[in-house]
């Protein structure tokens, strides 16, 4: 008798039995979307690419201007002195500068 | 008891100090190390129970003052006392660290000394930062807080651990300089680094200039407490932070570093800076609300399920920092208690996840599944735990979330109606972790093997869930120390809403409905 009435309902049959397909309407509609943009765009696309590139990338721009002015301590003492000559030419451009205003 | 009464706060808060100078004198024996630490953890606790315990309630101000001139010049002085708020911060550092000794028993195997000397250390500097009511003590204790923890995530925590304790340490250390450049104008418009003289000087007008230099003054202090609450954009610390420290850093880290954060808000941002406090409310609410929401979906999809619970911890502070800028009784009241729940439910998960790591070595969701099987007794204290999470009612997140978002819906409707759908995120985040962890079919045949919590797992466990239950069936216990203060706090906020905050017996009343009493 069920099957009976199964076959005559046919596709209906299937429909009721996977209760109204609510569930994948369900999976698709809320689900999927929240989980989708959840991951890509507030965990992956804010949060690890945005906020923490921002973070990382302030720190490795520290770092690679202190190696740029590390550069200036080789420890190369004729180099040194260079920088001495250069240092008090500003100086005195500047005392000069000042002075003439 | 006069005597005791004018020194307990100093002795609360330099017990664990002197217990960690002690224990560098001690042999390598890392039994007697573990020992020595949870007894002076306890009598900390212990100590610290005397404050509740003789706390008057309901007296304005605060309470076991004590004032010693400590630094001519600059005028610092060693000023410490509580009110109804800080009390139960207090006790709830001094009660988590037992435990934090309790889990660490095991899963510290190397270097246990230094390990635990740490961890007193930090004990001393988290109480120091809710008694200290000098700004330049408080500024000290709360940076003190961050040396030994960023050594304990950098010591003792997992792969890429190296690289979270120097972003925790930066991060926090960066946005606290701004506190200091606000605490330091302060001082020299004020002469004081007192926080009841300065709070006075500022009702009184007394500052020059303070009207065109409070907002700065307000950021200055809002930066700091905002990056260690942590309140979108700026909480990418906490989830690397978490993930990569060990079981008692994160237990303290979620349970009392992060209520530094709310507990700032509260008392400064707030207790000195009213009026700037209420025209910046809407921006700070508005933040508050992307935690909440943004951190619960992105707790969502964490394939790793200590970042999952870290960005839940995003997500319950937003509410707290909803409550505090609801302005309302009720949400302040609310976001108190919501810390205290925080503190003991994530604390608690925290432990239970660490213990699961103990066995497997692995935090990814996709290693477990069907676990409730080998370990019955986990997966209860776990469901328990996840619910006063989640917030069910008569377990403590109930009672913090329902206060808050009574506030938040006085201060306005649509605060009320967002921040309301972070219980329901709270509920499928955890609900749906937990399904993944625990029930089904045993995926992988090593879960097979999995022993079950030992005694000392047990004893670690029940103080928390007691706790759990006694908070949320009776809040009354702390609302009647809480509520007065936050009234007292409140005070000083003129205009319309005045009128509108309910009385300690309202928001008694309201819980007593709730309850079905």
């Amino acid at each position: 008798m069920p099957a009976q009435l199964a076959k005559s309902a046919g596709g209906l049959y299937t429909f009721v039995l996977d209760k109204y397909k609510v569930d994948e309407f369900y999976s698709a509609a809320i689900i999927k979307p929240i989980v989708l943009v959840s991951t890509n765009v507030l965990w992956k696309g804010i949060d690890a690419t945005l906020i923490d590139g921002a973070v990382d990338e302030s720190a490795s721009g520290a770092k690679d201007i202190s190696d740029g002015m590390r550069q200036m301590q080789s420890g190369n003492i004729r180099s040194y002195a260079g920088w001495v000559a250069f240092g008090a030419a500003v100086v005195i451009a500047f005392m000069v500068w000042k002075g003439v205003r | 008891m006069n005597y005791i009464d004018n020194n307990i706060i100093t002795v609360v808060t330099f017990l664990p100090f002197i217990g960690g100078l002690l224990l560098t004198l001690f042999p390598r024996r890392d039994r007697d190390i573990r020992w020595f630490a949870l007894g002076i953890s306890l009598v900390t606790l212990l100590a610290s129970l005397h404050l509740p315990w003789y706390y008057v309630r309901g007296q304005a101000g605060f309470q076991f003052e004590q004032d010693i001139p400590w630094i001519t010049h600059p005028n610092i002085h060693y000023h410490l006392g509580i009110d109804g708020i800080s009390m139960w911060l207090v006790v709830l550092t001094t009660f988590l660290t037992p435990l934090c000794v309790l889990i660490s028993w095991k899963s510290v195997h190397d270097r246990v000394k230094e390990f635990f000397i740490l961890m007193l250390i930090l004990e001393t500097a988290m109480i120091g930062v809710f008694v200290a009511l000098d700004l330049f003590l408080f500024y000290f204790f709360w940076e003190a807080t961050l040396i030994p923890m960023a050594l304990i995530i950098g010591m003792y925590g997992h792969g890429r651990r190296i690289y979270a304790a120097v972003k925790f340490f930066l991060y926090t250390m960066i946005a606290s300089v701004f506190m200091l450049a606000s605490v330091i104008w302060l001082y020299a418009h004020t002469g004081s680094f007192d926080f009841v003289v300065i709070q006075s000087a500022i009702q009184n007008a007394q500052i020059d200039g303070f009207d065109s230099a409070a907002q700065w003054l307000f950021l200055g202090f809002f930066v700091a407490f905002a990056v260690k609450v942590p309140l979108f954009p700026l909480h990418t610390w906490l989830p690397d932070a978490h993930v990569e420290a060990p079981t008692a850093g994160s237990v303290l880290l979620a349970g009392v570093l992060l209520k530094m954060g709310t507990y700032g808000l509260l008392r400064f941002n707030l207790g000195l800076f009213p009026e700037q406090s209420q025209r910046n409310a809407p921006w700070i609410i508005v933040l508050a609300i992307i935690s909440i929401i943004s951190g619960a979906l992105v707790a969502l999809v964490q394939p790793n399920v200590k970042r999952l619970v870290a960005y839940t911890s995003v997500s319950h502070l937003g509410f707290v920092v909803l409550g505090i800028f609801s302005f309302t009784q009720i949400g302040i009241d609310g976001a108190v208690y919501q810390m205290l729940a925080h503190g003991i439910s994530t604390g608690a998960l925290f432990m239970l996840l660490g213990m699961i790591y103990e066995r497997r070595h692995t935090y990814e969701i996709s290693e477990y599944g069907g676990i409730a099987t080998p370990m019955p007794v986990y997966a209860t204290f776990f469901a328990f735990i996840m619910l006063s999470s989640i917030g069910l009612p008569l377990l403590n997140g109930f009672v913090g979330e329902f206060l808050i978002l009574s506030g938040a819906f006085q201060a306005r409707q649509i605060y009320g109606i967002l921040a309301a759908t972070g219980v329901i995120w709270s509920a499928c985040y955890l609900l749906w972790m937990y399904q993944r962890v625990f029930y089904g079919q045993l995926t992988h045949p090593v879960n097979n093997n999995l022993q079950d919590m030992d005694a000392r797992e047990r004893v670690s466990m029940w103080p928390l869930a007691m706790a759990a239950l006694a908070m949320g069936v009776a809040p009354v216990l702390w609302l009647h120390s809480i509520d007065p203060s936050v009234s007292f706090a409140l005070k000083q906020f003129s205009g319309g809403f005045q009128g509108a905050v309910p009385s300690a017996t309202h928001v008694t009343q309201a819980l007593m409905q709730v309850i079905g009493r």
